[in-house]
């Protein structure tokens, strides 16, 4: 093997990531130190890159040829179809055209009822979905006390039931302080965050703040729920950060299946507090 | 549920076939909807899924990650429907403007990288591809799959100072192809 060929093994090794530390420190001072090497590093590197993205480029083409053959494609537009059969869009795109004008006048005199009816007190969708509380379920203490749940030795089981109990009995602010309290031990029990930020929210508006902090660090999660996004969405809302809003719900919105409806309500209310 | 860190290991250990099973079986149908409500068919959500999925091998390769932990296939779907978008502002089809804005500055900057990416490596294709099939296999069994240069002219039935030229021409006839 001559020079040249030793060269080609270890530039490969070390665009692979197989160099170990000693050799990879040797391999590239020989690189900032002999500008032919470097070159040829860089010449092996960039056909390696342009070699590896053509095989897998080559495999997506037969891989998409082989469902193609296997109708995959044509199987799912089928189930989408079923679905959507259940809801036609065209159907219903078309008597919403016809219905419009007569849509738009029961709206309008329904809101002047409501107005009239209501006063101030008519909510929209945000509140709505801040004002509906969210009920803790009976077993949450237990669950959390019992075994097998993984943070139970750091939370305080008591003030866990102190803040379960005050949230339960509308006593937001008490329930606030004893979930902070609960958290400081156990900081990754994503329901007790959640409600925490439901009780910021529920307490009074000068607290929605605390409440997207909580809850814009939930939405980064993995697993994160529905209740987290459209709690967030309404807190954005709250604030008047509509343009925010409409950018988060949006992302979201895509991956939204049957809260859908109120992803979307969310996000004309936004547009329209924008105007 | 799919595991971003699951497909960048099969993407590192070149399982392809493993990696597109599990993007198309949970998330082709996700973009196909949000297609379909666009004005896109069947046709367009392959062509533009296949695009999507090369730009997520291209942002893996560039960056070693998609800069996302969650809603793998909310990425898949909104570069799908970039990618018709796209085709449709080059073919001059004007797209609906029912929101859609959002969705373009959404992607728009990372789109603009990728367009350097991707010319490059299509200028480097053509300068391969200007080479005769005899050149293209030695620099790929030599460059690419690390075989020695006695083993690839046993291989090809050809001298080993054949194959010495030929690495050393097509290299430099890449190099002169691709503007150095």
């Amino acid at each position: 093997m001559n020079q040249q060929e030793e060269n080609n093994i270890i530039i490969l090794r070390y665009i692979k990531g197989e160099l170990g530390d000693e050799e990879l420190r040797t391999f590239e001072q020989r690189m900032a130190n002999d500008p032919e090497f470097a070159k040829e590093v860089a010449f092996a590197k960039e056909y390696h890159a342009f070699q590896e993205r053509k095989e897998f480029e080559e495999a997506l083409k037969t891989f998409n040829q082989e469902k193609k053959e296997e109708g995959f494609f044509e199987k799912i537009e089928q189930q989408i179809d079923q679905e959507t059969q259940k809801t036609p869009t065209k159907a219903r795109k078309s008597i919403t055209k016809w219905l419009y004008p007569l849509a738009a006048a029961a709206i309008l005199i329904g809101l002047v009822l409501a107005w009239l009816l209501l006063g101030q007190t008519g909510l929209e969708t945000s509140e709505k979905i801040i004002a509906e509380v969210s009920p803790i379920s009976e077993n949450f203490v237990d669950e959390r006390a019992g075994s097998g749940f993984s943070g139970k030795d750091s939370i305080p089981i008591e003030i866990l039931k102190i803040a379960v109990r005050a949230y339960g009995n509308g006593e937001y602010k008490a329930a606030a302080k004893a979930f902070e309290t609960c958290l400081k031990s156990a900081k990754t029990d994503t329901d007790i965050e959640f409600y925490l930020a439901k009780s910021y929210l529920l307490m009074q508006p000068s607290q929605t703040d605390k409440a997207i902090s909580i809850l814009e660090n939930l939405s980064q999660g993995e697993g994160q729920e529905e209740r987290t996004i459209l709690h967030l969405g309404a807190a954005y809302i709250r604030r008047g950060k509509y343009d925010k809003a409409i950018q988060f719900l949006k992302q979201e919105q895509i991956n939204a299946t049957d809260y859908l409806k109120k992803l979307d309500n969310l996000i004309k209310e936004a547009k329209q507090k924008k105007q | 549920m799919l595991k971003i860190k699951e497909l960048e290991t099969d993407l590192k250990q070149k399982n392809y076939n493993h990696l597109f099973e599990k993007v198309y079986d949970h998330c082709f149908a996700k973009a196909l909807v949000l297609m379909r409500g666009k004005g896109g068919n069947l046709t367009d959500t392959k062509d533009c899924f296949q695009e999507a999925m090369i730009d997520f091998y291209v942002k893996i390769k560039q960056k070693h990650t998609l800069g996302i932990t969650k809603n793998i296939c909310g990425f898949f779907a909104r570069t799908t429907l970039f990618k018709w978008y796209k085709h449709l502002r080059a073919n001059k089809v004007k797209t609906t403007s029912n929101g859609d804005d959002e969705l373009i500055h959404l992607t728009e900057s990372n789109e603009k990288e990728w367009e350097v990416f991707e010319e490059r490596f299509r200028q480097m294709e053509a300068c391969v591809e200007a080479l005769t099939k005899t050149y293209q296999e030695t620099l790929k069994a030599y460059y690419f799959e690390g075989k020695q240069v006695k083993e690839i002219a046993k291989e090809a039935q050809a001298s080993e100072s054949a194959i010495k030229v030929r690495l050393f021409d097509g290299r430099k006839k890449i190099k002169t192809c691709m503007g150095r």
